[in-house]
């Protein structure tokens, strides 16, 4: 019984080794291979006038022979490749600058479409406007929008990812797999998402570039005050935002700094309000800083000793 | 075998010829021996030794493609002790672009255990799985018997189930 167990599992890890190795040579077939040349002049000067000569060779033989090596008989026949443009990309993996090798943990998705450049991890949204030309990328006008997510495990968009994909960067794509290389900063490879994948796109909540109603506020201690609930909230991608409630509009800047909304340059304007606004009121919230959290659309502004101010995307409820 | 493969190592003007078949098992074999050097850099090592040594060929012990894929692990070896870091970053990829599918992380697993394998281990399985070479033509890269190469695979799917165990259970 054992040894059929055994042989069980042996012929399963065959299987599974075959199945690794052809995907790896179907891969590999795609792949150019550069003609080999003699690099270490040096050492091998005594051969030099030969060496020319077998590299020479090599190379007009080796172009006129590989595409029969790569003829169904003999190997998989490449796919063809995909396009740059209209394809979700998801990221497998990366070097950094410094030559250290990063797999990707997080669904890490981007794609261009019509010119718009849309990526999105569970943490961060880009999206900017992109101009690829002759292997050369570049995105445009790039915006940054935070997911509020609490941790990422894994090679994410922001910050490892983002340099190489905001570019200037150069890009190759072999059959399903787009590799983008920018000097100084590394290289990321990316492979054709399955079609089942939604596209990313810029309408997810984030805490900038959306606007905001409230939903709900509790005040510390869990108490739940009547109050008018028509108080808005609209933070902008230029981190200026727009507060208000039926009491009070506040304008100022906000910066996101981990999980935590920091205010600056903060005008307020009181409204005659008689019949009052929810508390903790917006005056209370937007005074210093507050902890931002997104869940779905809706999004929960805490303040220690204050409460909680729970909004919701605009028009999702 | 051909019988071009059977024959003896040319002189000059046909060795270019002569390797051309080999040139990309060997390219394949340097990529998974020695992943962080120029695969390039090996094929023309293992080249420049080929052609000092071919009057060493002997077609009776193996073909033309076990003997210089015998040189290029030999020359992986070398530069993976060596510690050849590629400098450019485009280099870097080629492996990572390799695996990338949807199968990306199950071959990840495997990848990251096969590293794990003694290094005669790794050789067998790189030849014959990655590579696709029937065990015979391994057994005459590695300068053993048929039999040698296969109960060598067969310890390394043993170890290999118990790395990727381990990984699963942690």
């Amino acid at each position: 019984m054992d040894a059929d167990r055994g042989r069980d599992a042996d012929e399963v890890m065959d299987a599974r080794l075959r199945a690794a190795g052809e995907r790896w040579r179907a891969a590999d077939a795609t792949a150019p291979i550069a003609a080999p040349a003699l690099r270490r002049r040096r050492r091998w000067a005594p051969l030099l006038s030969a060496a020319a000569l077998v590299i020479a060779l090599i190379t007009s033989g080796w172009l006129v022979l590989r595409p029969h090596s790569a003829s169904p008989s003999s190997e998989h026949r490449p796919r063809p490749s995909a396009h740059l443009s209209g394809v979700v990309w998801r990221l497998t993996g990366g070097v950094a600058a410094d030559g250290a090798r990063r797999h990707a943990g997080a669904s890490v998705l981007f794609t261009i479409r019509r010119g718009s450049f849309v990526a999105v991890d569970d943490c961060t949204v880009l999206a900017g406007l992109a101009r690829a030309d002759g292997g050369r990328l570049q995105i445009l006008d790039l915006v940054v929008r935070e997911r509020g997510c609490i941790d990422q495990v894994g090679m994410g968009l922001d910050p490892q990812a983002r340099p190489v994909l905001a570019g200037p960067s150069t890009y190759s794509v072999s059959g399903r797999v787009l590799t983008l290389r920018k000097p100084g900063s590394g290289t990321l490879t990316f492979s054709v998402a399955p079609k089942s994948t939604p596209a990313p796109t810029l309408d997810v909540a984030t805490i900038t570039g959306r606007s905001w109603e409230l939903h709900r506020a509790v005040e510390a201690g869990g108490r739940a005050r009547a109050g008018s609930l028509a108080a808005r909230l609209e933070l902008r991608d230029d981190g200026s935002f727009t507060a208000t409630d039926p009491c009070v509009t506040i304008k100022g800047d906000a910066a996101v700094d981990g999980n935590v909304l920091r205010f600056y340059n903060l005008i307020g304007r009181h409204k005659r309000c008689p019949y009052g606004a929810a508390v903790p009121t917006v005056e209370q919230m937007f005074s210093v800083s507050a902890g931002w959290a997104i869940a779905g659309n809706t999004l929960t502004l805490t303040e220690r000793g204050i409460g909680r101010l729970i909004y919701d995307v605009i028009g999702t409820r | 075998m051909s019988t071009r493969d059977r024959a003896e190592a040319p002189d000059q003007d046909g060795f270019a010829g002569w390797v051309t078949p080999s040139l990309q098992a060997m390219t394949r074999l340097a990529r998974r021996l020695a992943p962080d050097a120029d695969p390039d850099d090996v094929v023309a090592e293992a080249l420049s030794r080929a052609w000092r040594k071919r009057a060493q060929f002997d077609p009776d012990r193996g073909s033309a493609t076990s003997w210089l894929l015998a040189i290029t692990a030999d020359q992986a070896r070398a530069a993976r002790r060596r510690k050849l870091r590629r400098v450019e970053l485009v280099d870097d990829t080629a492996e990572l672009g390799d695996i990338a599918s949807a199968d990306a992380a199950h071959d990840l697993d495997l990848e990251r255990a096969v590293a794990q394998l003694a290094a005669r281990q790794q050789l067998a399985v790189h030849l014959h799985y990655f590579l696709g070479l029937p065990v015979e033509e391994a057994a005459a890269v590695m300068g053993c018997a048929a039999g040698t190469v296969k109960s060598t695979l067969h310890d390394a799917r043993n170890r290999l189930r118990t790395l990727l165990e381990d990984d699963d259970g942690r």
